[in-house]
């Protein structure tokens, strides 16, 4: 399943830097927040890797678990060995299109709404989602921003029932990323 | 001193303990690189053997529980850069010729007047492969 992921990335990539609208961030950022009766919980991860093909309207996304960084080490360390065990899925992964691409001039400055499909795997799991994101374009550099919620409990993840007033069933993620040019060599 | 009075002392005594134990706990603070054994390698290796076998490479350097493997690096810097949340990190120099091995300073940490091309190694803890190999919470080493 995992091999088959890697293997799935690796040709999507490969099919991407083909192109020459290829854009690339390896500092993306994503949040996530979790908002509970007792605490608030957030996490961010700075070391998101991403792949943008402005021609064909294709998006890849690829997120470290172990990347996610808290506040406290005790909710890092619950994170990781309780609920992601991200020494078994090491990775979260997201790929997809934005559906309606021809909305975006990305000659032109400008910051447009638009909606993403695609799969995004977490903990294993691979789901279908849908989210809003605005693409921002200005001076040939292009700021892609999304906010959407998912499910714990679609990919698995179990909190156990002496925590459950600690996390969310629902976890707002938030993206950040801000693409350049695809260099080559 | 009453039997009821002992027990009462107990029992707060106890509630105190686990209190106190349990803060602690909750407050644990996250390991430090500088301290302890490290496993020594260069950029160029340790990119090397994430490209080359990635879960082999995951179970030689990066920690299966929070904190208790680290790694030194040393190599060249490629790139310097500051994340939203404020921490620089340098990019080294590896085989590859786009990605690297990112080593993220722990808040606050900094290498003084280290510049595109110089040498320096670093202690962290590395989070995995994802293009680049993820070296996180680094502090120099002098």
């Amino acid at each position: 399943m995992k091999k088959q992921i890697v293997t799935l990335f690796i040709i999507s990539l490969f099919a991407l830097s083909t192109s020459a609208q290829t854009y690339i961030t390896r500092n993306g950022r994503v949040t996530f927040f979790s908002k509970a009766p007792i605490e608030n919980i957030e996490a961010n991860n700075n070391e998101v890797t991403s792949f943008l093909d402005t021609q064909k309207g294709e998006v890849a996304f690829v997120a470290l678990i172990k990347s996610f960084k808290f506040q406290k080490a005790l909710m890092e360390e619950h994170f990781n060995e309780n609920y992601m065990e991200s020494n078994t899925f090491p990775k979260a992964n997201f790929k997809g299109t934005i559906t309606d691409l021809s909305k975006i001039n990305f000659s032109k400055d400008g910051t447009y709404t638009v909606t993403v499909k695609g799969d995004l795997t977490i903990h294993g799991i691979t789901k279908n989602i849908e989210a809003p994101a605005t693409i921002n374009i200005s001076g040939g550099k292009i700021n892609a921003n999304s906010k959407f919620n998912i499910k714990v409990k679609d990919y698995n993840i179990k909190i156990p029932t002496t925590v459950v007033n600690n996390v969310s069933e629902t976890i707002s993620i938030t993206v950040d990323c801000k693409y350049d040019p695809l260099k080559k060599g | 001193m009453s039997n009821k009075s002992v027990i009462l002392i107990s029992i707060l005594v106890i509630l105190a303990a686990g209190g106190f134990i349990g803060y602690k706990i909750w407050n644990k603070p996250f390991k430090d690189p500088l301290q302890g054994d490290a496993i020594k390698v260069t950029a160029i290796q340790l990119f090397n053997d994430f490209s080359a076998n990635e879960a082999a490479a995951q179970k030689k350097y990066v920690p299966e529980k929070l904190g208790n493997k680290k790694v030194e690096v040393t190599g060249q810097i490629n790139e310097i850069g500051k994340n939203d949340d404020g921490e620089i990190f340098y990019t080294l120099k590896t085989s590859d010729e786009m990605f690297g091995v990112k080593c993220i300073m722990d808040k606050g940490e900094e290498i003084a007047n280290a510049k595109v091309g110089d040498n320096i190694t670093v202690r962290g803890f590395c989070d995995g492969y994802n293009m680049d190999v993820i070296v996180n919470r680094c502090k120099a080493v002098k």
